[in-house]
């Protein structure tokens, strides 16, 4: 006797075929991945470099320090001048573009698949699992997310690690949410009362019926996440709790260029601008994927 | 009607009590020693073990959250490491000045924000629609910290306009360097109310309550105010309480560079200092203050809601007769 | 034909979307007397409720236009007057009242502030004692209490929520009711008690009525004339003994054809095959010819004009001339 599979939603696959064809009609988001896709390759880039040269290039010409030529403007030499230690800053924004890419989206990864797990199990299993789960976001959620991911830094230290922690914790209570509303309307559907009809067991369903139909507004909420991740990222070497020096990062350069504000308009507006560009592409591909995913929700 | 309000109020309280350990649990896994920080390398062993059992380090981790609660509950919250000076007095100095640059920041954001989203949603798809879009998404993307910086740069360095550093004295003064920080804070916060209004006022426009408004023939200035803002501000209200949060949030990088003398400011410093007590005060204050506002905004949209409020009119239901 | 009510001629209304033009109304042509009720009957689709909104010109632009034709009401072609005009015309002269009783009231506002708001609109001089005294009579004409005029939409049933809108449209005593299938969201009880509301309000206040519903049934309790509509025409007008007994039209045929009888015991129903073209892109000549059982090489290619046949009844079919 063969036995037979309830389908997973026979959308589910020219969904996607869809939701490309639409996307590819949005001419700002096709920009916006550009971009994100030029970044990642900048990124590796310099990782590889720094593999090949055993980081000799890293120390000849991102961070050695020439006081004689600091603050010089931009030039054919060094497209974007000099920053307060005679360091060329094209080259350290093109080293930093690894640290609030890769953080931003680490950070959001685990905020996910933590918040997302947590999510689904609220809005798959109700009652008290529910209502445990979610008052536990509630509280995450009562602290504002920039001072509770800037308190566990402070608490915990300026480590890679201590920030990617710290930021993804205050990103788990929207995964968590947004999941467990998905959850909560697919689980209603039809196609899953069959499946379970069929002996499937609660681990198949959520994983195998649940979560591939509730991953639409997921990836556009993950999009828009590192978008905010990178911002706090940023931020937090802003105030001197992320990346510390001489290790280059949009956010320290940024806060550093404050003390010499008046020394160069360069200092401060390049890597505001990297940041900035990084931000923009991201939310511009956040709410293409929206429109794509959902055309209804366009107006 | 209070009845609503009385239990959101209860709902608010273990909520309250959650934060506060939340917080003092990730500050008690600070690492270091308080009582070096505070008597300084030069201590003797015996006098940093008199300190920590002063401080109550020797207890364990429940123990010593009941005593903060206990004291939190009496207004007490504990003693700086860095000035010795008990840290609720100091929150309380510095907490209306970020109170004033933030309500500065909101009203700036809702000033340019709401009026834009409206215009954008009534004029969809023309080029007003599309710049202001485009511009919003371009504020939303800015790092408010970098806007702070540009600002700074051009309207006091450059331009010499405003000034770029601290509190004005008097009301005039005050204005002028509220302006900078206001701008900074209220930017961001303005691109987002914008596109939140705009995509609140499309839904509404869909809805067939305005054909039926326009078929009454009642002019469309009055179907804009009265049917289509109405029901537009609902969700504008409690994301704008919700965006209350990021203000505090993003506050610590404004008071920072414009050196405004806030809550922020000071909790950017005992960061820096390790000065535990008042970051842990300073953050379940700032959360506190949160889910006030949160819950304010709450009742505001009860009573904005028809539907909510007669959710909790129970002496109605039994004169309803349906047909 | 001069003591017409209403006159439409030739309307063409035109969607332009990103995904091609939908030729919704292809030239539109029907005529309403004083005191008639002319029923409109389509499937979905058919373009019926465009043209409800083209006679009120509330079509929503972008993305409808209105290409051509003209709507004699009482003589005026309301496609010519100023937009100011036509506001005085909407509520007072022509009221429309939409398909889905739950999401056509606002629901901030109480039934009987949207009573009076198409009052005061009208009758700006009116004192605000008097305009709420209409409110209220109208609220009690539909067989509501006038107890209940603070309360809001959410408090009232489907049906409820009909008389309302009911209310609402016959405030000002208008010559034309257009209702755009006012009992399809209602249960079958529902329906019966308030169609029969709405004719007994017709008989009363002497007004014509624009019915559109795809329920034949209704047409044949309610309705004076008929005129039958397909992908964007009419195709056939008449009289309800010419309608129903004197079928000229094949798509009529297969309407009637198409009903379950109560006597009969059959094993299948009798749909019409085929669906309704795609109005972005529709067959050259009679547009039915596709699914029309008699269409011939001439159906296919050339265009049927409405001709009228002996005792005002239309007809847009070549079999017609063969007599």
């Amino acid at each position: 006797m063969k036995t037979v599979e309830a389908t997973s939603n026979p959308k589910q696959r020219s969904l996607w075929v869809e939701t490309w064809r639409r996307l590819k009609k949005d001419k700002l988001a096709i920009v916006g991945m550009i971009f994100i896709l030029l970044l990642f390759c900048i990124a590796i880039s310099t990782i590889v470099i720094d593999l090949v040269t055993h980081k000799s290039f890293y120390d000849a010409y991102v961070i050695k320090q020439n006081l004689r030529m600091r603050f010089k403007g931009p030039s054919k030499d060094h497209i974007f001048g000099l920053d307060e230690f005679g360091r060329d800053i094209f080259l350290r924004m093109l080293w930093a573009t690894r640290y609030s890419l890769f953080m931003g989206t680490f950070a959001i990864a685990i905020a996910t698949v933590i918040g997302g797990t947590l999510g689904a199990v609220a809005g798959y299993y109700g009652k008290a699992t529910d209502n445990v789960i979610m008052r536990f976001m509630d509280i995450l959620l009562a602290i504002p997310s920039m001072l509770l991911a800037t308190a566990i830094v402070a608490a915990l230290g300026t480590s890679l690690t201590n920030v990617l922690i710290a930021i993804a914790i205050s990103y788990i209570p929207t995964f968590a949410r947004t999941v467990r509303a998905s959850v909560l309307t697919v689980k209603d559907q039809e196609f899953v009362e069959a499946a379970r009809a069929l002996g499937a067991s609660d681990f198949r369903i959520i994983f195998k019926y649940i979560i591939p139909n509730s991953l639409a507004p997921l990836i556009v909420q993950a999009t828009l996440g590192v978008a905010g991740a990178i911002l706090s990222v940023a931020g937090l070497s802003f105030l001197g709790l992320g990346i510390q020096p001489p290790t280059p990062e949009w956010g320290s350069m940024l806060s550093n260029a404050r003390s010499y504000i008046r020394e160069g308009w360069h200092l401060t507006v390049i890597p505001g601008l990297g940041i900035m560009l990084t931000i923009l592409s991201l939310n511009i591909m956040g709410d293409g994927l929206r429109d794509a995913l959902d055309p209804r929700l366009k107006n | 009607m209070w009845k609503y309000i009385l239990k959101r109020l209860l709902l608010m309280i273990p909520i309250l009590i959650g934060v506060t350990f939340i917080v003092f649990f990730i500050m008690s896994l600070t690492p270091g020693d308080p009582a070096a920080v505070i008597l300084g390398d030069q201590a003797t062993a015996e006098a940093l073990e008199a300190m920590r059992v002063e401080l109550g380090l020797n207890k364990p981790l429940v123990v010593r959250y009941g005593n903060f609660l206990w004291n939190l509950i009496h207004g007490d919250l504990g003693i700086s490491y860095r000035n010795r000076i008990p840290v609720w007095p100091q929150i309380i100095d510095k907490f209306p000045n970020t109170v004033v640059l933030a309500i500065a920041g909101i009203l700036v954001a809702l000033a340019i924000g709401i009026p834009v989203g409206i215009i954008s949603a009534k004029k969809q798809y023309t080029k007003l629609d599309n710049i202001s879009m485009v511009l919003s998404l371009i504020g939303v993307s800015m790092p408010n910290f970098w806007l702070g910086l540009l600002l700074s740069l051009l309207f006091a360095l450059k331009l010499g306009w405003l000034p770029s550093q601290g509190m004005g004295q008097g009301f005039i003064p005050l204005l002028r360097s509220l302006v900078l920080p206001a701008l900074t804070l209220g930017t961001g916060v303005a691109a987002t109310v914008a596109r939140m209004t705009r995509s609140s006022m499309l839904e509404v426009i869909r809805q067939d309550y305005i054909s039926t408004a326009r078929a009454k023939g009642v002019a469309e200035g009055e179907i804009t105010r009265r049917h289509m803002l109405r029901n537009a501000m609902i969700p504008i209200v409690t994301a704008v309480g919700l965006q209350f949060g990021v203000l505090l949030g993003g506050a610590m990088l404004t008071e920072t560079i414009f050196s405004w003398p806030g809550l922020g400011r000071l909790m950017v410093e005992s960061i820096n200092s390790k000065d535990i007590p008042m970051v842990l005060g300073a953050t379940v204050f700032l959360a506190m203050m949160f889910s006030i506002v949160n819950l304010i905004v709450d009742i505001i949209y009860a009573f904005v809601d028809p539907r909510i409020k007669s959710q909790y009119k129970k002496a109605n239901a039994s004169k309803r007769v349906k047909v | 034909m001069d003591n017409n009510l209403l006159e439409v001629k030739n309307l063409v209304i035109n969607y332009e979307t990103d995904d091609g033009n939908v030729h919704a109304l292809n030239g539109v042509t029907l005529s309403l007397k004083d005191g008639e009720t002319l029923g409109l009957v389509g499937e979905t689709g058919a373009g019926k409720t465009t043209l409800a909104r083209g006679i009120m010109r509330l079509v929503p632009d972008p993305p409808g236009k209105i290409k051509s034709g003209e709507v004699f009401f009482e003589g005026r072609d309301l496609l010519k007057i100023s937009a100011q005009e036509m506001l005085k015309v909407r509520g007072q002269s022509i009221s429309m009242i939409f398909q889905d009783p739950m999401t056509s009231l606002n629901p901030v506002l109480t039934v009987g502030f949207q009573i009076e708001e198409v009052v005061r609109t009208h009758n700006p001089e009116m004192k605000k004692s008097e305009v709420w005294e209409r409110a209220c009579q109208m609220l009690e004409l539909v067989g509501i209490s006038r107890d209940r005029a603070n309360e809001y939409p959410h408090q009232f049933s489907g049906g409820m929520k009909q008389r309302v809108i009911i209310a609402i449209a016959l405030a000002c005593n208008p010559k034309l009711l257009i209702a755009d299938e006012p009992t399809t969201a209602l249960d079958v009880t529902i329906q019966a008690q308030v169609l029969d509301m709405i004719r007994a309000l017709k008989k009363k206040l002497n007004t014509s009525m624009l019915l559109i519903t795809h329920d034949l049934g209704v047409v044949a309790q309610t309705c004076d004339r008929v005129a039958i509509m397909y992908a964007g025409e009419i195709v056939e007008e008449g009289d309800l003994h010419q309608i129903f007994k004197e079928t000229r039209h094949p798509y009529t045929q297969g309407l009637l054809g198409s009903l379950p009888s109560l006597a009969v015991d059959v094993d299948r129903l009798n749909p019409i095959k085929g669906m309704m073209p795609d109005p972005t892109n529709l067959p050259k000549g009679c547009k039915f010819s596709p699914r029309c059982q008699w269409a011939t090489e001439r159906c296919e290619s050339e265009h049927p004009e409405l001709r009228e046949l002996p005792g005002g009844h239309m007809c847009r079919c070549f079999m017609t001339e063969e007599k």
